[in-house]
């Protein structure tokens, strides 16, 4: 079957198509990234022409929410980066708790469950999770079922318990997790912990200032217009001193926030909000 | 005069990379990106290697930093890096390619997309097929193709199965790829 290769001037007609349909505007994405994931996710449907694209967007709405569900790419494990996690567990949530009682920490454009999880476990480990408050947002309704549900990809098991491993130093996810006919999902109490919320655009607020905001691997998928606004409504939703942790590819150099957050740490990506 | 060179390499490609950065000059006129397999857990060291041999600088980019030159751009262990609209870095979680992240072929379509004409493609040593595919973008998008000769890798899969699907234009041994290089440099100069 022909490969669809999309150009720009398709890349464009899609996303307004989506717009139009009610979805949020990716026209600010990243145009290499989203191509590529335009037409992995048009193979996956076995279209290979953009005019099919287009309409099928615009008149189906059951393709349509698996369609923009595809567009998002899932965080690729638990614990990502074991090193800032570690940093997180040593330094930042205990700085955090030592200021307040109770903590609130938001994770906007979630894709996964993976960072939700780590961080609960964390919680969890320190006895903290009662003091705590969880936000998870996201842009996709059917994404967010899914990481409500618990879902978490079988294959992902074997490197989640590597990194589990490197920062707790235990060996075995198993305790947490059900089977379900061969498909692995979260346990339901621990789900549980988090609030979940449906982003109308980019972003939906929690609904108070938090904490700790965990938005790691996001903004590479974003062009810088949409890294600005996105970053404006986190800094208005974390409270002064609050941090902002980032993917470790990813600083605020270029955007118009590299000033308003200072390095919590020379290593890992981990900002302070300064007022 | 290319507007970047892409180099993808695995298993045995090291020394033939540092070979290459050590032999450049200091104001090497275009940037290389270096698309190598590399351990994910693993985000420190190899810069550090590499920059001890490299006579320009060595950098992992963040994402979306400028595409300059003077600099041997390194892909980020588990990420892939893909070259952006408006000369600038992009990196993507997406899942691994060909068992790899960052994966060559990647990075080597988005470069071709990106620099057409303009960019040279240069497949070294390596244990498995990444890198035929984005080498072959890069010929059918008007880009030099370049692979290092088999007879000379420590293991010839990624030149061999980059030639089976590529008319490639030059199989080059490191002497001869480095020449290449000192042939930009020397143009650059007049």
């Amino acid at each position: 079957m022909a490969k669809l290769i999309l150009g720009v001037t398709d890349v464009r007609k899609i996303t307004a198509a989506l717009a139009e349909s009610g979805y949020p505007d990716f026209s600010g994405y990243s145009l290499v990234s989203l191509t590529r994931r335009l037409e992995v996710a048009a193979g996956n449907c076995g279209i290979t022409d953009p005019g099919t694209l287009i309409s099928k967007i615009s008149s189906d709405n059951l393709f349509r929410g698996a369609f923009v569900d595809q567009l998002l790419v899932e965080t690729t494990e638990l614990f990502r980066d074991p090193s800032i996690w570690r940093l997180l567990r040593d330094n930042v949530i205990p700085e955090i708790f030592r200021k307040s009682n109770k903590a609130g920490f938001w994770l906007p454009g979630c894709t996964s469950a993976d960072d939700l999880v780590s961080l609960i476990l964390l919680l969890q480990d320190d006895d903290l999770l009662e003091r705590s408050s969880i936000s998870v947002t996201s842009i996709c309704e059917e994404r967010l079922k899914s990481i409500s549900s618990g879902r978490f990809g079988n294959h992902k098991l074997k490197v989640s318990e590597d990194n589990y491993k490197k920062v707790t130093g235990k060996t075995s996810l198993s305790g947490y997790l059900d089977n379900d006919a061969g498909k692995l999902y979260w346990k339901k109490d621990l789900m549980s912990l988090a609030g979940y919320f449906l982003e109308n655009s980019h972003l939906a607020a929690p609904p108070e200032p938090v904490s700790c905001v965990i938005f790691r691997d996001k903004m590479i998928y974003f062009n810088l217009t949409l890294c600005n606004r996105v970053l404006e409504v986190i800094y208005s939703n974390l409270q002064t001193g609050g941090y902002l942790v980032t993917g470790s590819g990813e600083t605020l150099t270029h955007t118009l926030y590299g000033k308003s957050f200072i390095r919590a740490d020379q290593n890992e990506n981990v900002f302070r909000k300064i007022g | 005069m290319y507007k970047a060179i892409i180099i993808g390499g695995s298993a045995g490609s090291f020394q033939v990379v540092a070979r290459i950065l050590n032999a450049l000059n200091s104001d090497f006129p275009v940037p290389v990106l270096l698309i190598l397999h590399r351990l994910k857990h693993v985000r420190s060291g190899f810069v550090e290697a590499l920059s001890i041999k490299s006579s320009i600088p060595v950098r992992e980019p963040d994402d979306k930093d400028y595409i300059r030159p003077g600099f041997a751009w390194l892909a980020p262990s588990n990420y892939h890096l893909f070259v952006e609209l408006g000369n600038r870095f992009a990196l993507s979680t997406e899942p691994q390619v060909n068992h790899s992240r960052p994966s060559i072929d990647l990075s080597f379509f988005s470069a071709a997309k990106a620099y057409r004409q303009d960019l040279a493609g240069i497949i070294l040593s390596g244990a498995n097929r990444d890198g035929a595919g984005g080498l072959k973008m890069v010929g059918d998008m008007g880009g030099t193709t370049i692979v290092q000769d088999p007879n000379e890798c420590q293991v010839p899969v990624m030149p061999l199965e980059s030639m089976k699907i590529t008319k490639v234009q030059h199989v080059y041994n490191t002497e001869q790829i480095i020449r290449f290089f000192k042939k930009i440099q020397g143009n650059a100069q007049i």
